[in-house]
């Protein structure tokens, strides 16, 4: 018989995958690193109607009064403005880093803002309005909820949620806008305080809500720049006064149900400070729009969430599923590669190695990834900054949350091949040197084949597990699949289905994989 | 000149010595037996040889390579090529798993040695012939006898061209009908002049295997000679205990 199969099958095998995940790692990376021309605006899609959200007729476009206003900004300034998706509550953030070149989505002014970022002259002005769930008769106002003991939701980093942190309300804080008023309505919570225009277009069509009072405590929504943009904020600034006298800031209003006596747009620069303003302000009757007259009024506001098809939702989960996919698989590799150097180096590094290896492990296994993808996206730039590096640890979300899985699961994956390899008997070892092997040799050849086979198993836990994970990376700013599905639900409000496609996806992802590792195992356990 | 010379061997593990003073010598071509009462340091002066235990005391020299006590330096090149030539059989085979058969004797010869792989496949079917398994060669170890993994064993130490076999209780492990396939496995390789030193504890196999026999209780080398000899009319008097104990 000729020695026909005598070639190793794991190692040449891996090598081959190992080449081809590096490659598709260094593409995927290259590709998140491209930047563009246009000025960024930063902004969140994710239920975020009326000032910019995905038009559930088609959800590949971006609507929304912010949406206009951003084209005529555009018009008038005479330069591209290209959108980017950002977390609401990480702005602001995101402007100290650069990742946008303005952050415009319904930013009140605030004195803390006003000192921290150059603000413009304000675009909106906007008021509170109460809701509470219609024919529950005993909240009649904010002091009602007080003495009543109420909660009342509203959405977190707002004027609203300030407001009711000063009266001492109990208060429940949410994420999108979309919720509050869903809690509301399945009585969860009690009462929803939030801008009017979230209200006109959120509950005003929601036959379960009503309007509580008038609206109350106006505020000016202004466009936020890192204080060195100077030139930048001034030609904004310009653009909405020129906006505003030719009518165009009134058009865009009118367009979303948003027009009322309040808007004094276009006047002196805003007045530093939106509690300065006069309280006589705060009880002009003329702003309150009758919700019944909003419903009745069909185009933009109302019922878009009919119009939504599979067709064109399905490629936008599809995008997100594969940046979940490259995701997962860069994360993964740096994690193997990573875990095997930590491992040997537990095992068979000098002393002071084993203890860093040993403080690796404890460290990044001990601490959360959401934390850790935090640090890296939103903290090494600050340290960068503080000790003049540059832009030097300013990573792109892809690279962060590469770095940041990477990191975390590499210390799972150490524990996990340090047990694999003491687990090859020890005569394996004299075996491999008695026959003149090295001890590296003895390694690479003998004892991690033998390894492999036994932490196969964990290791496909593992990167199931890691394909999961990468939905926390929505957090710095990067849409994978989960995000998605956020986003496009909260649009359409097509929850269930929707949730049930995405599970689709994820389970068509993870079960190829698992059943690539069974087969694996099969193949293997005819030697070891 | 023999081909393995031992000088005032000794090892200390601890307090208590392991190796006390040790001097023996192997010819070239020879089959010696190293018998005695187990934890009597056999195992361990066999590894010795090959350099896979370093002693304390004492000199040893292994065909042309000089081992100088642990306390002396010995670059890892000299380790490997001894041990090369001095090849270790284990009692529980110790093959390698993940590989087949043929790849377990094509190993060493491919990535210690650099020889490509057609050649080595083709000395290792020799071998493989030589042992009786080369219709074995795709099996992997698992789907092997205790014996055919020991005949294995020993193709993949032949494949290393050794100049002699260091066999440490390779029959042990072994049902008494699958002993004989690797005994005779064994006097085939000493027909044609290989050298071996055989560690047991079984009288039988050392009196049909070996021609000379060293005794070795308490880290001590209690007597040498003629396997017959020895082993059916010892002169010591520890030696006849032991063989009184074993016998029984």
């Amino acid at each position: 018989m000729m020695p026909t199969q005598f070639k190793s099958p794991t190692v040449s095998q891996l090598s081959s995958v190992t080449r081809a995940v590096l490659v598709a790692i260094a593409m995927f990376l290259a590709a998140s690193a491209v930047s563009a021309a246009p000025l960024r605006w930063g902004a969140d899609a994710e239920g975020g109607a009326p000032y910019i959200f995905k038009d559930p007729k088609d959800p590949n476009r971006n609507i929304g009064f912010e949406v206009d206003l951003a084209e005529a900004l555009a018009r008038a300034i005479g330069e591209g403005i290209e959108f980017k998706q950002y977390e609401y509550k990480s702005l602001f953030l995101g402007l100290d880093r650069g990742d946008i070149d303005f952050a415009m989505n319904g930013l009140e002014l605030t004195p803390d803002r006003a000192d921290r970022f150059r603000l413009s002259v304000p675009y909106y002005f906007y008021a509170l309005q109460l809701v509470a769930r219609r024919g529950d008769g005993h909240i009649v106002s904010l002091d009602e909820c007080k003495k009543a003991n109420c909660t009342v939701g509203t959405l977190e980093e707002t004027a609203a949620q300030r407001l009711l942190t000063r009266r001492q309300i109990k208060t429940k804080l949410y994420d999108g806008q979309v919720e509050p008023y869903q809690d509301c309505a399945l009585q969860r919570i009690d009462a929803v305080l939030l801008d009017l225009p979230i209200a006109i277009y959120y509950a005003a069509q929601n036959p379960k809500l009503a309007f509580v009072g008038e609206p109350f405590d106006r505020g000016q929504y202004v466009i936020a720049f890192r204080k060195d943009r100077e030139e930048l904020a001034a030609r904004f600034d310009a653009a909405l006064g020129q906006l505003a006298r030719d009518g165009d800031l009134r058009r865009i209003y009118e367009k979303w149900k948003m027009w009322n006596d309040d808007q004094v747009l276009g006047a002196a620069p805003s007045p530093a400070v939106s509690a300065a303003m006069p309280p006589s302000l705060s009880s002009s009757p003329a702003a309150a729009p009758a919700p019944t007259s909003v419903a009745s009024s069909g185009d933009v506001t109302t019922d878009s969430a009919q119009q939504w098809t599979w067709r064109r939702t399905l490629p936008l989960l599809l995008d997100g599923a594969v940046v979940t996919v490259g995701l997962s698989v860069a994360s993964m590799t740096l994690a193997v590669i990573l875990g095997l150097l930590v491992a040997v180096a537990r095992l068979y590094g000098p002393g002071p190695v084993r203890l860093i290896a040993l403080g690796y492990v404890e460290f990044f296994r001990g601490i959360p990834v959401l934390l850790l993808l935090y640090f890296l996206y939103y903290g090494l730039p600050a340290i960068a900054e503080t000790y003049h590096l540059g832009t030097a640890l300013r990573l792109s979300p892809v690279q962060a949350a590469v770095l940041g899985f990477g990191l975390n699961y590499a210390a799972f994956e150490a524990e996990i091949y340090r047990a694999g390899v003491l687990s090859v008997p020890s005569g394996q070892w004299e075996a491999a040197e008695a026959l003149g092997m090295s001890r590296s040799l003895a390694f690479r050849r003998i004892i991690l084949p033998q390894a492999i086979r036994t932490v196969l198993p964990p290791m496909t836990n593992d990167f199931v597990a890691l394909f999961k994970d990468t939905s926390l990376v929505s957090i710095i700013a990067v849409v994978e699949l989960s995000k998605q599905y956020q986003i496009l639900s909260k649009s359409s409000m097509r929850y269930l289905e929707l949730g049930l496609l995405t599970a689709a996806i994820y389970l068509c992802m993870s079960m190829p994989l698992a059943a690539l590792a069974r087969r694996l195992e099969q193949r293997w356990s005819r030697g070891a | 000149m023999p081909i393995i010379e031992l000088v005032d061997v000794s090892i200390r593990l601890g307090g208590r010595v392991v190796l006390d003073k040790v001097c023996l010598t192997v010819e070239k071509g020879e089959t010696l037996a190293l018998v005695g009462p187990s934890g009597g340091g056999k195992s361990t002066l066999l590894r010795c040889i090959n350099g896979l235990v370093r002693f304390d005391a004492g000199s040893l020299r292994a065909d042309n390579y000089e081992l100088p006590p642990v306390s002396v330096q010995v670059p890892t090149s000299t380790l490997r090529a001894v041990r090369e030539k001095f090849s270790l059989i284990f009692q529980d085979f110790q093959l390698f798993p993940h590989l087949t058969v043929i790849e377990n004797v094509t190993e060493a010869p491919v990535f210690v040695r650099g020889v490509s792989k057609g050649e080595a496949g083709k000395t290792g079917m020799r071998l493989l012939e030589r042992v009786g398994m080369a219709d074995r060669a795709s099996a992997f170890p698992r789907e092997l006898s205790g014996g055919q993994k020991q005949r294995v064993a020993i193709a993949r130490a032949l494949a290393m061209d050794p100049v002699a076999l260091l066999c440490d209780e390779i029959t042990s492990a072994l049902d008494p009908e699958l002993k004989g396939e690797v005994l005779d496995v064994l006097s085939v390789l000493r027909r044609d002049g290989l050298t071996l030193v055989l560690v047991t504890h079984e009288i039988g196999f050392a009196r049909r295997a070996a021609d000379r026999v060293a005794v070795l209780s308490e880290g001590r080398i209690v007597e040498t000679g003629g396997a017959r000899e020895v082993l059916e009319s010892p002169r010591e008097e520890r030696t006849r205990r032991f063989l009184d104990r074993v016998m029984v």
